[in-house]
């Protein structure tokens, strides 16, 4: 275990190496810098010049890479020079990770709690009313862009009904945490409706494929309860293709987040890489790109060790 | 024959496709005797499955069992709701199937899979059902049971499974074991010993025994009759030695002519040209017309019916018995 682990950590550094450098690439080719933004209405030549030389952004770009990179590998993420001019990238995305991460959580939980049990639900009840009701509701749900859902909620529970906790902003746990979860049950909906679907639908389908396996039908022929069939032959092995999805997908929920964040005015991380893309603020869109890769890497991982605990055929070895 | 174990009588199972009606057993009827080891011999698609799973009511959609009677020690299993079923499957009567891999549940261990056939009929305490389950194990020549019981499906080669599967049919000690041609995943040393195991099992048990095969060597060696089937219906009854001694039905003798040497492997040597007919589109007159040598006139038109030429014996041929033409 200890070793695969290991061996995962090692693979991951050409991954970071490609990433680092496309990150660099499409930052620094894009058109736009960062001075225009700074001196806004005041493009004096000579300023522009002397601050091009203080940010290093006069050096020749391989060079500028390995400095990044160089100050990475020490735990430097850079500073702000648009957004919050002067601020470390490492305490602007301190500030922002609790919301997001929360945000994330809590749609994933809410999606699951839901998708799941309709998926079960859908496929035991296959060509049913109740199936057919399903699989409307997750086309649906795949279909509207989590941004339009988002505007869309805040129009039905901001503007019309005028909610408190349905016109966006964040409230922080500090706070009390009944406000905080209320102000978020809107933005998880829109980011996690897609993700719930998608869940749902994967989840009826591995059913549907496990509900016609041998093995059902020999758990059916030695007598045994159909509650305990659905439990232990047919729910638990669906869950192990629809896991690998769920993980595969919490990059789409971080990715998701971004939008959700500003529809929903959000202080978290994806709205601090929105400014930074708007401003031209390089280190902080470098560093938090890189930091939702290394998210992403983390999280496949922890998902993989799943799978290994879900199914026996990767924790232990082939026939003696 | 002995005390009757069961009886089927005009079985008939259809599958209701979108291509049409499929009539996989087509009024069939069949007995067996407790003890009594019964062949099914047929080509693949002939409906050896479908009546084996007819008489364990795991027929599912779009198949329905549309008439007849099974009974089961004297009792109709078709009048049983799916409850008392429940009851029966595993325990009175069990079924070991092809496939040992696709047949047991990956994600659970062995010993699992054959505690909780043990838990539903017989109850027992957590550690008697561990218990009985080591000892199943090593009654079907598991080694190191302990350590096996413990172990997944795919830790166990494609014996070992098979032995574990028949290990878990015969948990709850059933009167009928039915194997839906449980060595055909197997090479032939493995079939042999399977096949003397399920022998053992039979005397120690007092089983009655159901082999689905499409082999007839295997029969000559595990069973006491044979019935061929063919497109959904028996077409010869008999006892293994008057089979093979003196076959009546044109399909049976090419089954028999297709019978590899003893040292030789699986592979047909002989086969019957042509194939089985699609069961949705039945020909006129007798099923095995198209393939049949001596096909005649009659034939094409008439179907002929099963009957009785000796004590012990059915055959279902216009020209039962005639020589090859
Ligand atoms: N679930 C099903 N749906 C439709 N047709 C089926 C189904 N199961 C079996 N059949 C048909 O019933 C016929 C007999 O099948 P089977 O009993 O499995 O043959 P075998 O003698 O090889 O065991 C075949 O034609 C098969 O296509
Ligand atoms: S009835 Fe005719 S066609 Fe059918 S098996 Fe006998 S001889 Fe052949
Ligand atoms: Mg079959």
């Amino acid at each position: 275990m200890g070793i695969y682990i290991l061996k995962r950590l090692i693979l991951a550094i050409p991954t970071l190496l490609v990433a680092s450098v496309l990150i660099f690439s499409l930052v620094h080719l894009a058109p736009g810098g960062p001075i225009r933004v700074m001196l806004g209405d005041y493009q004096d030549p000579v300023l522009i010049e002397r601050l091009r030389h203080q940010l290093g952004l006069d050096l020749p770009l391989y060079q500028q890479y390995l400095r990044w990179v160089g100050n990475l590998l020490r735990g430097d993420l850079g500073f702000s020079i648009t957004v919050h001019r002067g601020a470390p990238v490492a305490q602007l995305i301190a500030q922002r990770i609790s919301v997001t991460l929360e945000l994330a959580t809590f749609s994933m939980v809410i999606a699951l709690l839901i998708a799941i049990p309709a998926g079960i639900i859908s496929a035991l009840r296959q060509n049913r009313l109740s199936d057919h009701i399903a699989r409307l509701v997750a086309l649906a749900g795949v279909s509207i862009p989590n941004f339009f859902l988002g505007i869309l909620l805040i129009l039905i529970f901001g503007v019309y009904l005028r909610q408190p906790w349905g016109a966006g902003g964040f409230v922080p746990i500090s706070r009390g945490l009944g406000k905080n979860l209320a102000h978020l049950v809107l933005p998880a909906i829109a980011l996690g409706t897609a993700y719930a679907a998608i869940i749902m639908r994967m989840m009826r389908s591995a059913m549907l494929d496990v509900m016609g396996q041998d093995y059902v039908r020999t758990a059916r022929a030695m007598g045994i309860a159909e509650g305990n069939i659905v439990r232990r032959d047919i729910v638990k092995n669906a869950l192990i293709p629809v896991v690998t999805v769920i993980g595969n997908s919490i990059g789409y929920l971080l990715g998701g987040s971004i939008v959700t964040e500003t529809v929903f005015r959000m202080p978290g991380v994806g709205n601090l890489v929105i400014n930074g893309i708007f401003r031209r603020d390089f280190p902080v869109i470098q560093a938090v790109v890189l930091f939702i890769v290394v998210l992403r890497i983390v999280i496949n991982l922890v998902v993989d060790l799943t799978y290994g605990v879900l199914d026996p055929r990767i924790r232990y070895g082939a026939a003696e | 024959m002995s005390e009757v174990l069961l009886s089927i009588e005009n079985l008939v199972t259809r599958f209701y496709t979108e291509l049409g009606v499929v009539r996989a057993v087509d009024g069939n009827s069949l007995q067996l005797g407790e003890q009594e080891s019964l062949g099914v011999v047929g080509e693949s698609g002939s409906g050896k499955t479908v009546t084996a799973l007819s008489v364990m009511r795991l027929i599912e959609n779009p198949g329905r069992i549309e008439g007849g009677r099974i009974l089961f020690r004297g009792e109709d299993l078709l009048r049983k709701t799916e409850r008392q079923m429940r009851a029966i499957r595993g325990k009175d009567i069990a079924m070991v199937f092809q496939d040992s891999l696709s047949s047991l549940n990956p994600t659970l261990t062995i010993g699992e899979q054959i505690c909780r056939v043990l838990k539903f009929h017989l109850g027992l305490s957590h550690r008697e059902r561990w218990q009985r389950a080591v000892e199943l194990l090593a009654q079907v020549g598991i080694p190191e049971p302990e350590r096996r019981v413990k172990h997944y499906p795919h830790q166990f080669s494609g014996g070992m499974r098979q032995r574990a599967l028949i290990a878990m049919a015969i948990s709850c000690s059933p009167q009928l074991l039915i194997l839906d041609e449980p060595t055909t995943a197997l090479d032939v040393t493995i079939e042999a010993q399977i096949f003397e195991l399920v022998e053992g099992l039979k005397q120690a048990f007092g089983m009655g025994t159901f082999l689905i095969t499409h082999d007839l060597s295997v029969v000559a060696t595990f069973c006491d009759r044979v019935v061929i089937m063919y497109a959904g219906k028996i077409v010869e009854e008999a006892p293994v030695t008057e089979l093979y001694d003196r076959p009546l039905h044109p399909y049976t003798r090419g089954l028999l002519g297709s019978i590899p040497p003893l040292e030789g492997g699986k592979d047909r040597l002989d086969s019957i040209p042509g194939e089985v007919p699609d069961l949705i589109n039945l020909p006129p007159g007798c099923n095995f017309s198209p393939r049949c040598q001596q096909a005649g006139e009659r034939c094409w038109r008439e179907e002929p019916p099963l009957e009785a030429p000796a004590p012990g014996r059915r055959v279902a041929c216009w020209k039962a018995g005639e020589p090859d033409g």
